[in-house]
């Protein structure tokens, strides 16, 4: 091949690539920088001609003098952790389980994946009210079963509110992380295992040493998808908590939803969205890795 | 063969301005009609339609030319749409808004000043003190549709198993023991009932609510010279009533509205505090309680005099709209007293003007209304400011503060007073 039909070549596969680049470009990339850029300055929704006046970092400062942002950031973090460690493990056991053949299998996956198709938003009304106080199904059987005396308020308890979101993102996201799971453990070959039989391996050395392994790609996706879920978890939070009691569910989505679109305050709610994406990209280049290290 | 195209090129083009000219003829007349749209969450509600449907057709006819065209949306997208619509440059002409939302309309420019549209005649009727809790720097962006304070509502079947007297208390030490009788009861599925009522969920209406137990308590936000004033001896009374209702299970915890009226509807709640449209709600869960429903006006605590915020269907005109007269003509007739006599007819609410009372004779006699007819009088003017939303959810993060989170309620100001200090700088 000649230097010249290689720059051809170049040039052939840049101007296929120019949509691409132009979409992910307009549509991605500048609200991004846009939404940063805003994050400076006094930026609120008008339909006054206000010119945009530069306040001295006074969103950021503000956000952190009143405590809302690090408290935004702790109740992310702490749900998110809590919501994709739960549903990892209750998916690997389900998909472990699932894998051994067993009868009905069919039905229990389609079940199973009932709630993942059902909406959000319905999942968080369905929740709200099977955790109601006085009328919710929750409350009926605790105190049926006698675990509890007289009704709790899940979702309006400080101590409670936050764990009881999450067993409602637990309740839809499993569905994804154990069909995702099985679908990996349903193409390791089964000459593996019955090499590692034949050698004597216990079922504990066969996971941790072909399950696993063979796993790998697909857990680190899934639960990085499972982490970017949680960490922008909206409607169930507002619509099961609105970010209360006493903003002990405030995420960071809540606290740029109130700013942003309550008192259409867009330059604070530019500054928490800006705060929340520098996270998440140092989040995701460590997460990426450690992945990557682990593989060496 | 140019000698032949030329004219014919003519031709057509002659031909065409004289087709243009023909299209614009009825157009010119055509400009005198006027589509008028009316963005609104009631008009989405079955139990309206009817109404809706009437008016558009009463208003249609009165005023030939101008035709109302309904958009509507669910309450919770409401402002959202309109925000969004008029950024883009297609604002509908009128826009039904809560009171909580009239702030952020008026901020941000979106709506028109009203004054002269409506003219003084008008605005004399509304009564004052409902009146000036809608003048932005002695400006009128918006009136009220309907109103309400956060009345009292009991259930007399329950006070007469309670062995109370059926006549509303007057002050909130009164209510409270109703309350420990109203609470000692049971349901037939042996399931407590609970003695008295109010909100504290996080929502914007809660805070309302619960300012309004500020209010009445001789509390507030702002002291005379505008100042920021939390922490005082009203807004402690009210936190410490809240906390004790809480300690001896009279209120149910975190409770939104819609789940206080919904343990009112099936019995389980003796009293509680709502705007009065609200117990619309309960009526619909359970239609055999209206009989045994009584209603009083916002109750007086330590010796203050009672207080509410006012909770209102505002209608605004949108300051792009190019129909303006036409809107104010329009909320001219639909809060006319003829048309609001239809209007309550469907649903329980408080007329904002006196002319409206005066023109609908069965409106004080009607039991479900004539106590509370008094109501201006408890209303108490909060300012205009887009941080308003998220002043009402301070406060409702103080009541559970007390409540839920076992604060003392010094602690709890303290944490609201710094709150409001950075909201409203």
């Amino acid at each position: 091949m000649t230097l010249k039909s290689k720059a051809g070549d170049k040039v052939f596969g840049t101007i296929l690539l120019l949509p691409s680049i132009l979409i992910v470009g307009g549509f991605i990339f500048l609200p991004v920088v846009q939404s940063v850029f805003y994050s400076f300055f006094n930026f609120k929704l008008t339909r006054k001609k206000m010119p945009l006046v530069w306040n001295n970092f006074d969103n950021y400062r503000s956000l952190i003098e009143s405590g809302k942002l690090q408290n935004a950031f702790a109740i992310t973090f702490q749900f998110m952790i809590l919501v994709v460690l739960v549903v990892f493990l209750m998916g690997l056991i389900m998909s472990l389980f699932m894998n051994r053949g067993s009868s009905g299998e069919r039905l229990t996956r389609t079940l199973t994946l009932l709630p993942w198709g059902t909406p959000t938003v319905i999942v968080a009304l369905l929740w709200s009210w099977m955790f109601q106080a006085e009328y919710g199904v929750v409350n009926f059987i605790l105190m049926k079963l006698h675990f509890i005396s007289e009704p709790m308020g899940f979702l309006v308890n400080p101590d409670t509110a936050l764990a009881s979101v999450g067993v409602a993102a637990i309740w839809r996201q499993l569905p994804f992380m154990f069909i995702m799971l099985l679908a990996g453990l349903q193409g390791i070959p089964s000459e593996m295992y019955e090499a590692a039989h034949i050698d004597g391996a216990s079922w504990l050395q066969s996971f941790r040493h072909i399950t696993l392994p063979f796993l790998r790609n697909v857990i680190r996706s899934s639960i990085l998808v499972t982490i970017i879920t949680n960490f922008k978890q909206f409607p169930l939070f507002w619509t099961m908590t609105g970010g209360g009691p006493m903003d002990r569910t405030e995420t960071l989505a809540i606290l740029t939803y109130k700013n942003a679109f309550v008192n259409l305050n867009f330059g604070v709610g530019a500054a928490v969205a800006a705060s929340w994406m520098v996270v998440l990209i140092a989040f995701s280049l460590l997460y990426n890795r450690i992945f990557k290290e682990a593989e060496y | 063969m140019k000698k032949i195209l030329v004219p014919v090129l003519l031709a057509v083009m002659t031909f065409s301005l004289f087709a243009a000219g023909q299209q614009d003829a009825p157009a010119a007349d055509e400009a005198k009609d006027v589509t008028l749209t009316f963005a609104s969450w009631s008009v989405r509600e079955d139990r309206f339609s009817d109404y809706f449907e009437a008016l558009k057709a009463d208003f249609e006819a009165a005023n030939p030319g101008i035709t109302i065209e309904f958009a509507g949306y669910p309450y919770g997208e409401l402002k959202k749409q309109v925000l969004i619509m008029a950024n883009a440059g297609q604002s509908p002409d009128l826009i039904q808004s809560e009171r909580g939302w009239y702030s952020s309309f008026v901020d941000g420019g979106y709506v028109a000043e009203l004054d002269a549209l409506l003219g003084p005649e008008y605005l004399a009727e509304v009564y004052p003190a409902i009146l000036g809790d809608m003048k932005v720097d002695g400006k009128i962006y918006g009136v009220p549709w309907i109103a309400s304070p956060f009345v009292m509502f009991y259930n007399k079947a329950l006070f007469a198993e309670a062995g109370l007297e059926d006549k509303a208390p007057e002050t909130y030490e009164e209510a409270m023991m109703m309350a420990e009788k109203l609470s000692a009861l049971t349901d037939k599925d042996g399931n407590a009932v609970y003695g008295l009522g109010q909100s504290t969920a996080s929502v914007p209406v809660s805070g309302s609510a619960v300012l309004s137990m500020f209010f009445s308590y001789g509390g507030g936000f702002r002291d005379a010279s505008g100042n920021i004033d939390v922490i005082n001896e009203g807004n402690r009374a009210a936190l410490n009533a809240l906390k004790e209702m809480h300690a001896a299970k009279y209120n149910p915890e975190g409770a939104k509205l819609k789940d206080l009226r919904n343990l009112f509807a099936i019995g389980r709640l003796g009293m509680y505090f709502d705007t009065l449209w609200g117990i619309g709600g309960a009526y619909a869960i359970n239609p055999d309680i209206q009989g045994s429903v009584g209603v009083t006006v916002p109750l007086s605590g330590a010796g203050s005099p009672a207080g509410s915020s006012l909770e209102a269907h505002m209608l605004l005109v949108a300051e792009d709209s190019p129909n303006k007269e036409a809107a104010a003509e329009f909320i001219k007739f639909a809060t006319s007293p003829e048309q609001m006599g239809k209007y309550v007819d469907i649903a329980p609410f408080l007329f904002p003007k006196a002319n409206q009372v005066d023109g609908n004779p069965g409106y004080k006699s009607n039991p479900g209304i004539a106590p509370v007819l008094g109501y201006a009088d408890t209303i108490r003017s909060i300012e205009k400011n887009p941080e308003m939303e998220n002043v009402f959810l301070a406060m409702t993060t103080a009541a559970q503060s007390v409540t839920v989170g076992g604060m003392t309620a010094d602690q709890a100001l303290a944490n609201l007073d710094k709150e409001l200090k950075t909201l409203l700088k």
